[in-house]
Order: structure tokens, then sequence, then C-alpha cells
């Protein structure tokens, strides 16, 4: 059995907001000045602040705006007349990678993050501490040459375009009952360190082990791998034979077409199929006789508590 | 019920108790042979009673969140068994009863099953 | 205790009937596995399973059974009628599962 698996994405599922942001948060108030806010920036060296009334977030305030208001040469104003409202946040909470996905979506330099519970500002993201924190814990787990390695690439952009998905793949050996559901179980633990919903981890545990459990009893052996990304989590199946005569049958409760040998390991009971359709969103399923069988299913993970 | 009450009224042999916790409650149970049946359920039993003594028995459990499971028959277990349960973290425990007296016994003490079906 | 009286206590449904549907259950036997019921089950034990195929039949003539009672509110298949119609086996189905029939059994004073 072999395992692929993306160190980057990995610690950007496993590391929160909260593991990497900045505390020391530097805010201007919304009654103060722009040419206060003007000297804060050029002081600090920083290109933007969030706007902060007792510990309430009210808005965000960038160089940009600065700019803009200078360039207008207008009279001095108020902070809360210049700055954006119901700026975009992050939640403390959050996996990392959600961060990354924000900076990638609206292009800003920083997020304020908010406390889930109390609503309250408690520190700032930016793409820097992302990549600091990163690199931090690779540092902790893995070994100089591959940190040198993370360095010199173009580590945030190649996080931004298409890896941001992990991918686990394994072989299964047909016939080989020690071994059988061990990917499944081996996937289930690494979703739990992702930090996904329990309820779609044992759907997909389910699912998975189902697969798993007819390429060891039915076939030859095959591949399974595992995609997951922050929306969805796939997984490809195949086989290289002997294929289904009947799909539509086989899709049927109770169907079977196992010997008992088969059911004496406790499975065989022709539930195998439909219980992987239940538990997918999607499923797909291709094959043909003598060359072999492809199922592909789906499982939505869906971030339904993404700040509004 | 507690898992160490189990162990006494099944007079069960114990091969891994995760984390030690004889005081770990259970509170719903299954009984089976044939595990798809159990992973096509909605609810997830505490424990699992069944007769198989390989290591399905196992992974199901830890595919769908079983913390025990109870080997029924005075099957035999191998040592490849409970390694296999130290490191999924489930707790083992064989016992000679059948599955249906196991069964019985538990039910008798107020272990329920969370069975609803499907269909 | 006679099948006939345990049909009535637990609500299953009889789907076929034996020649004798007074005779005394020994015992029960709860296993889903063909083997293992030939090996350990014994003359006159009901057996609660959730195998529905027609094997499940001449296990129980072999076995010399007092009856099948299917779990889960499976229905038999239509071989499996068929044949214990044709060998007197009676098959009874209860929407309950196995745990919970086999708890009701033994609530009864049937035993192993």
């Amino acid at each position: 059995m072999e395992t692929k698996f993306d160190k980057t994405v990995e610690i950007l599922f496993e590391l929160k907001v909260a593991d990497v942001m900045r505390k020391d948060i530097i805010s201007i108030g919304p009654s103060d000045m722009m040419s206060q806010l003007k000297k804060t920036l050029q002081e600090r060296r920083i290109s933007g602040l969030p706007v902060v009334k007792g510990s309430n977030l009210v808005g965000v305030i960038s160089i940009e705006d600065l700019i803009r208001w200078l360039s207008d040469g207008d009279a001095d104003q108020r902070v809360e007349e210049v700055m954006s409202k119901n700026p975009q946040c992050l939640y403390a909470d959050q996996p990392l990678i959600h961060a990354v996905k924000k900076f990638d979506q609206f292009g800003f330099g920083r997020f304020p993050v908010l406390d889930r519970e109390s609503g309250k500002l408690v520190g700032i993201i930016t793409r820097g501490v992302i990549i600091n924190g990163t690199l931090k814990k690779l540092e902790k787990e893995y070994k100089e040459e591959e940190i040198r390695q993370y360095r010199a690439s173009h580590f945030f952009g190649d996080i931004s375009a298409d890896q941001k998905k992990v991918t686990l793949k394994f072989k299964i050996s047909g016939k080989d009952f020690d071994n059988a559901g061990k990917a499944s179980t081996t996937m289930k633990k690494n979703l739990k360190r992702m930090g996904i919903q329990p309820d779609i981890i044992q759907r997909a545990a389910i699912a998975s082990y189902e697969a798993e459990m007819n390429v060891v009893i039915y076939t030859n052996g095959g591949v399974m791998q595992y995609t997951i990304t922050e929306d969805k989590l796939s997984l490809n199946v195949t086989d290289s034979g002997p294929g289904i005569d009947d799909i539509e049958k086989a899709m049927q409760p109770g169907y079977t077409t196992s010997e008992s040998w088969v059911k004496e390991l406790g499975f065989g009971a022709g539930m195998g199929l439909p219980n992987i359709k239940k538990c997918s969103d999607k499923m797909d399923l291709q094959s043909e006789v003598g060359k072999g069988t492809t199922l592909k299913i789906e499982i939505l993970i869906g971030e339904d508590h993404e700040v509004k | 019920m507690k898992i160490g009450e189990i162990i006494k009224l099944l007079n069960a042999e114990v091969h891994y108790l995760h984390n030690n916790q004889s005081d770990a409650e259970i509170k719903s149970a299954a009984a089976c042979d044939l595990l798809s049946d159990i992973l096509a359920r909605v609810h997830v039993p505490d424990l699992l009673l069944t007769g198989l003594n390989n290591a399905q028995a196992i992974r199901t459990c830890s595919v769908f969140g079983i913390k025990a499971v109870v080997i029924v028959r005075g099957r035999p277990i191998d040592q490849k068994l409970i390694d296999l349960a130290h490191e999924e973290e489930i707790t083992l425990l064989s016992t000679k009863d059948s599955l249906f007296i196991a069964s019985g016994k538990l039910f008798s003490k107020g272990i329920e099953d969370a069975f609803e079906p499907c269909e | 205790m006679k099948l006939n009286e345990i049909i009535k206590s637990c609500g299953l449904e009889l789907k076929n009937s034996a020649e004798d549907m007074d005779c005394d259950v020994t015992g029960g036997y709860s296993s889903d596995l063909l083997s293992d019921v030939m090996a350990n089950a014994k003359d006159g034990n009901v057996w609660i399973t959730l195998q529905t195929h027609n094997n499940i039949v001449a296990v129980a003539v072999l076995r010399n059974l007092a009856g099948i009672i299917l779990v889960n509110g499976r229905e038999p298949e239509e071989s499996t009628l068929a044949k214990a119609k044709e060998e007197g086996i009676a098959v009874m189905s209860t929407p309950l599962s196995t745990f919970e029939i086999v708890g009701k059994l033994y609530g009864l004073g049937i035993r192993g």
C-alpha cells in the first residue's frame, strides 16, 4: 500500500486561523481622523487596518482608501466616512485552507479574524502569517531538505492554484482479507485530522469500506484514490476485472452473486452497492465484463458556516 | 451499563480495553454476523456482538464509529486481531456465550438496540 | 414453550406454517453464518437470522430446527418460501433487529 500526501496542503487543513493569526492588533477608531490613519500606516509600515469600536469590528480601511481620500483633496475626515463597512472576515476556528481561499477570492491583503461565539475581533490574518505559520509547522515535522524545497517554490501561488487538494492513493490487493479495510480506516483518520464534520467522515468511511471490500472480494485488485478539496471528497475506485454483468441488478438491495465463503467473512449480502449509493451525494458506476469496473463517488463537504 | 459490568455478565475475556476504561458507558448494542447490515444502519450502536473473529469485525467498528466489540461463541482471538484492536482503539472482548445468550443477557439488563429500519 | 405461543407473544408474522405449530421450542440460536448454524444449533431450536436465501431452509431441515425468524423486516425470497412449504418448515418475520427479538425471546425464558 502506498500513500501520497501533499504535506503543505495537509497542514493547511490541520492548522486553524487562530494558530497563526496576529493577535497584536493595530487598529483605529471610527471617529479618528484620516490624518491620523495616514500617520499610523506610515509609522507602522502596514497597508490597512481594522476599524474597531470597543472590541467590535465596524469596518476596515486600507492604504487604497487613504490614497483615494488624498487624491480627492478633501478636508480632514473621520475614518468611518471613508472605511468599508461589513468587511469580509474569517473565524478563528476555521481551517487555514479557508483563509487561503478567501485571499484568492477577494485579492485583499488582510482579513480581520472574529471569535465565532462573541463576534469580537481577536486577530488579523495576512498572506505573510499564513506562509510563516505553515513553514514553522513544516520545520517542526519535516526535514531541512524538504523545507528548502518549499521555500524555493512559489509557495503561495502553488497552493492557490490547483494544489488546494489532498490526494490519497491506495493499492488494494484482491483476496487479501487481513488488510481489507485498511485503506478506508487510514482515510478516515486523515479526514478526522483535517477537521471535517463527523457525519461526513462517517458516510465517506462507510462508502469507502464497502467499495474496498468489493475490490478485495470480487476482483483481482485495484486502486482507490481519494481527492479532498474544500467542498467535496471524491473517491475513484478502479479494478481490472472481472467486471459487473448487469449493473442495474447489482444495485438492487439483496442482490448478490457471492458464494458462501464470502458470507462467512461477514459480507456478500447484496447490501454494498446500495449502501454506497445511500452514503454518496453522487455515484457513477461503469463496468465492462472482462475489463474491469470504475466506481466514482462524491460526498459534499460544504462549509455552511462561512462568514457572511 | 458499564463495560466492566458487561465483562462480568458475559464472563468475557478482555483482549484490549481502550484507555483502560472499565467504566465506559454502553447504552446500545447490535447483534450481527453480516457486517454490511451494520454499515447500512442509521444509528451507531455502542457495542457490536458478532461471531466473526476476522479483521473486518474491528474495521467495521472503526469505520462505523462503534466503541467496542464482543466476539461470541468462544471463537479464538489471534494476536493479529488484538494488535488491530489496539491500533484502531476498539475495545475487544470475547465470550463463550452464543450470540443468542449474550444478546439476551444484555437486553435483560436494559441495553437497547438503536436499530431503525431504513426501508 | 410452544412455537405458537412465541409467535403470539412476540408479534411475529407467520410466513409459512410448519406441520406442527404446537411443537416445543428447545431454545434459540442466532447466527447469519450457515456453517455455524449447521455446527452449533441444537434440535428444536428457533433460529434468528437476517439471511433470506433458500439455503436457510435446507439448514433448518438438516438441524431439525423448530423454525426460522427473519429479522429487520426482511421478506423470505420466493424460492425460500416454496422450499419451506415443501419441507414444512415454519418461517416467521419481525420488524425488530436480531438484538431486540433475541432479547424478547430471552425474556420469555428461551435459552440456548
